[in-house]
């Protein structure tokens, strides 16, 4: 079902003018250089023999990308020469070895720079069709004396093992810009799949093709540093029925082709994906519509963005239940999630649902979501999903996003999106993961509103805590007064010592507070009353109004006292209890100011 | 002349596994005829008798998971075994340190069906029986006899299998597409067995499953 959905939407991209796909036997890829020569193969500028295409960007040089003629499948270490274009061993037979690092040295490869010239005769034999810039090609090849010319160009260390194209004077920047160049290479290209035909039936189709035995790769890294395909079988466990490789998925040409191509699309085309971590997500809709983007948005707002206002307001109508009308019968969305696993490709996740059930189930998210602010202006009322995960991570002070991404716990991105998107239970290793944290981190981190929202959000969904969005006074659950008393002493110790303390006992105690309420709550009420004492003697009013809160508190502790320990959703509680008491007090004070 | 019978099978794992992500393995949504098919020869099967599966009934909602498991990557080659028992002294083995892969894989969780299938007789006597080959399944199923225990597309996600008279309700409802699926495996050729696909369909968690002879299996 994957493959068929991905091969459907690359029809679409295909049939779409605005989008850019390549068709089969094309591909688009990094070209670095550009060697331009004239009719016969001479070097046109001998000063400046190779020209660079890479764009600067910042401190990175950026290859340009070009469509050129593809055989499918990696070039493996065979020999494998592409047509007119390719890396320096089959361009001038020279490589730079770089096997002991620190004496790399040009190796000849005569066999590689051979199969460049065969391939041109086998094309120009094959098709019956011949093209000036071929035999320019081919003479460059042949020739013996460039390699002195190139090696004058400054470029040239760069240009040992790197792709390059040719120039030939007179025919456009490139020659792929021929399109009879391309019309030839398209004519080779199909009668040399049918040639090597093995027909069966495919299992994305349905229909008897000519399947393909070596699959078509993915780029930008899904497959770890490597292109890779999407489906390979290269352990031969995977092999039975005595089929190996590829054949025990029969899949055609042209449907590898075409899932392989819009996969390659959705990772590099903008709103169409999102890396977390190690994960790849990406998404369609099977019709066009803005949901796509709104996903994206979602899922990937960062601190300093802000969303769009067609997503907040879709956001703040989904979170009441109610689908915007013009996504109402828009079809389904397709989200797939994809991560590197030793050289193949492995499926995080894969979620299909129409666009409104995919709404009410975000909604439900951010209804479970829902909390009371710390900071009014910073703080986002609909956080993204990465700001949730980035709670869980440990290197939360750092500021830059892809070092605190990479520390979020490998199995929790894709669980996580599978329960946002299909409205089931938050993974149940996430809670702990969260508590962990607020014990270790310290300072202003510790009990943010992020991870207060996505705590809550668990107890509600996970454990049915009916947990609401502010301070309730009303709720007896324990561990949830125990959080408020917490939050309460923590405040008279600031107040007493007028706010010159720089650890309160929040920084001390809260993590043992949490785990073990009965060893550290007496100890901390002793403490609590000695800042009551100064309290008292500077602020009486503000004392009585505290020893009344406290008092409220107290009498919900039963006789048998504070628990021993706290369970872990207790423990959860116990933080929002803290959270909500805490925010409670900064909102009587703008309250008091604006009296 | 064919029987039909019901059962209920349910289990905590599933992995009906796509061929096409056999390595980094992905599940099927719901099961495949062909796993059902093993289920049933698990508790009773013989060689005059040939099961065909029916229908598939989906009863609980389909919720996937992600495990990683440290597995080998090959398997003994043919030759290490003969040479082995030829000379009777070379090892048959594989240590996992040298030849360790983590394969991740997407599995069904908390999976509930009902099987309904019949058998045919494969010619010979014994097949034309039905009375008797009836009532020797439904007698082990109300016992939980079996050859081997069932399981659910792999062999470490045990089944557990009951006897079930009236079929009910199941919480899924609407029709689904689940695309092409594997319907089973092609073994009239011994020399070339070749997967069978069709497109399944589930209306409101009843997947019919057709005929092995109709077109709406593709070879």
């Amino acid at each position: 079902m994957i493959l068929e959905e991905l091969a459907k939407y690359y029809n679409r991209l295909l049939e779409n003018p605005a989008t850019e796909v390549s068709e089969p036997g094309f591909s688009k890829e990094n070209i670095s250089f550009k060697i331009i020569i004239d009719k016969d193969g001479h070097i046109v500028d001998s000063s400046h023999p190779i020209t660079d295409l890479r764009d600067r960007k910042g401190k990175n040089l950026v290859p340009k990308k070009i469509t050129v003629p593809k055989f499918d499948g990696k070039q493996t270490s065979g020999i494998r020469s592409y047509f007119l274009w390719g890396k320096s061993h089959y361009i001038i037979g020279l490589v730079l070895n770089e096997k002991n690092k620190n004496k790399p040295f040009e190796e000849e490869k005569p066999k590689h720079k051979k199969a460049f010239i065969d391939l041109i005769d086998m094309v120009i034999s094959r098709t019956g069709r011949n093209h000036p810039v071929f035999l320019a090609v081919k003479n460059f090849a042949l020739s013996d004396d460039v390699i002195p010319i190139l090696k004058q160009s400054e470029c040239w260390k760069d240009f040992l093992n790197t792709f390059v194209v040719f120039e030939v004077e007179g025919y456009g920047n490139t020659v792929f810009e021929q399109d009879e160049v391309n019309d030839i290479w398209r004519e080779y290209y199909s009668l040399f799949t049918l040639e090597n035909a093995e027909k069966g039936l495919c299992l994305v189709t349905g229909e008897e093709a000519v399947l393909s035995r070596i699959l078509p790769t993915i780029k930008k890294g899904v497959g770890g540093k490597n292109d890779v395909p999407l489906v390979s079988c290269n352990i031969n466990i995977g092999e039975s029925y005595n089929k190996k490789g590829n054949a025990i998925s029969p899949i055609s040409k042209s449907a590898a082709f075409a899932f392989t191509e819009s996969l390659n699309y959705l990772l590099t085309t903008d709103k169409h994906n999102i890396t977390i971590a190690d994960t790849k997500i990406v998404f369609w809709t099977e019709k066009e519509t803005d949901a796509a983007a709104i996903f994206w948005e979602i899922s990937n707002g960062g601190e300093d963005d802000g969303y769009s206002s067609e997503v907040e307001t879709y956001l703040r109508s989904v979170k009441e239940g109610i689908v915007p009308d013009e996504l109402k019968d828009t079809g389904k969305i397709f989200v797939l999630g994809l991560a590197p696993n030793a050289a193949r490709v492995s499926i995080r996740f894969w979620y299909v649902d129409t666009i409104e059930r995919l709404s009410m189930h975000i909604g439900e998210h951010y209804k479970d979501l829902e909390i009371v602010k710390e900071h009014r202006d910073k703080d986002k009322s609909f956080p993204s999903i990465w700001q949730l995960l980035i709670e869980t991570a440990p290197q939360h002070a750092k500021k830059d996003r892809d070092e605190i991404t990479k520390s979020i716990p490998p199995n929790i991105i894709g669980p996580l999106m599978r329960s946002v998107l299909e409205g089931f239970k938050y993974p149940a290793s996430l809670l702990s993961v969260l508590i962990n944290r607020m014990r270790v981190d310290q300072g202003f981190n510790r009990m943010n509103y992020y991870r207060a929202a996505f705590i809550k959000a668990i107890l509600n969904r996970n454990y049915k805590k009916e947990l609401v969005m502010s301070l309730d006074r009303d709720r007896k659950s324990l561990p949830y007064c125990i959080g408020r008393l917490f939050a309460v002493l923590e405040k008279v110790q600031e107040e007493s010592a007028a706010g010159k303390i720089n650890a309160t006992i929040k920084d001390r105690y809260f993590s043992s507070a949490s785990a073990r309420p009965r060893v550290v709550f007496p100890r901390l009420i002793n403490l609590s009353q000695n800042h009551f004492k100064k309290l008292r003697s500077e602020k009486p009013g503000l004392a009585v109004v505290r020893e009344k809160e406290l008092t409220d508190i107290i009498g919900v502790i039963p006789s048998t006292g504070f628990p021993a320990t706290l369970k872990l959703e207790d423990q959860g509680e116990f933080a929002i209890g803290y959270y909500h008491q805490r925010q409670s007090f900064f909102e009587k004070k703008d309250v008091k100011e604006n009296d | 002349m064919s029987y039909g019978v019901k059962i209920k099978v349910w289990g905590d794992w599933a992995c009906f596994t796509r061929p096409e992500m056999k390595i980094e393995r992905v599940s099927y949504d719901v099961m495949t005829p062909s796993a059902a098919r093993a289920v049933l020869e698990a508790i009773y099967w013989k060689p005059a008798i040939k099961w065909v599966v029916d229908r598939i009934h989906v009863l609980n909602p389909i919720k996937f998971d992600n495990i990683r498991r440290n597995e080998i990557e090959h398997k003994l080659s043919s030759t290490s075994i003969s040479k082995a028992m030829k000379d009777g002294k070379s090892s048959v083995s594989i240590f996992i340190e040298e030849a360790r892969q983590q394969r991740a894989a997407m599995v069904l969780r908390n999976v509930s069906y009902i099987i309904e299938a019949h058998f045919v007789g494969s010619g010979g006597e014994d097949g034309n029986n039905v009375g008797k080959h009836l009532d020797i399944f439904n007698r082990r199923v109300a016992k939980g006899q079996c050859f081997y225990q069932p399981y659910l597309g792999t062999r470490e996600f045990s089944a557990n299998f009951e006897a079930v008279t009236e079929i009910p309700e199941s919480e899924l409802t609407g029709e689904r597409d689940l695309g092409f699926m594997l319907f089973d495996m092609d073994f009239s050729d011994s020399k070339n067995i070749k997967p069978m696909f069709f497109r399944a369909k589930m209306v409101d968690g009843v997947i019919e499953i057709p005929a092995p002879d109709s077109e709406e299996v593709f070879r």
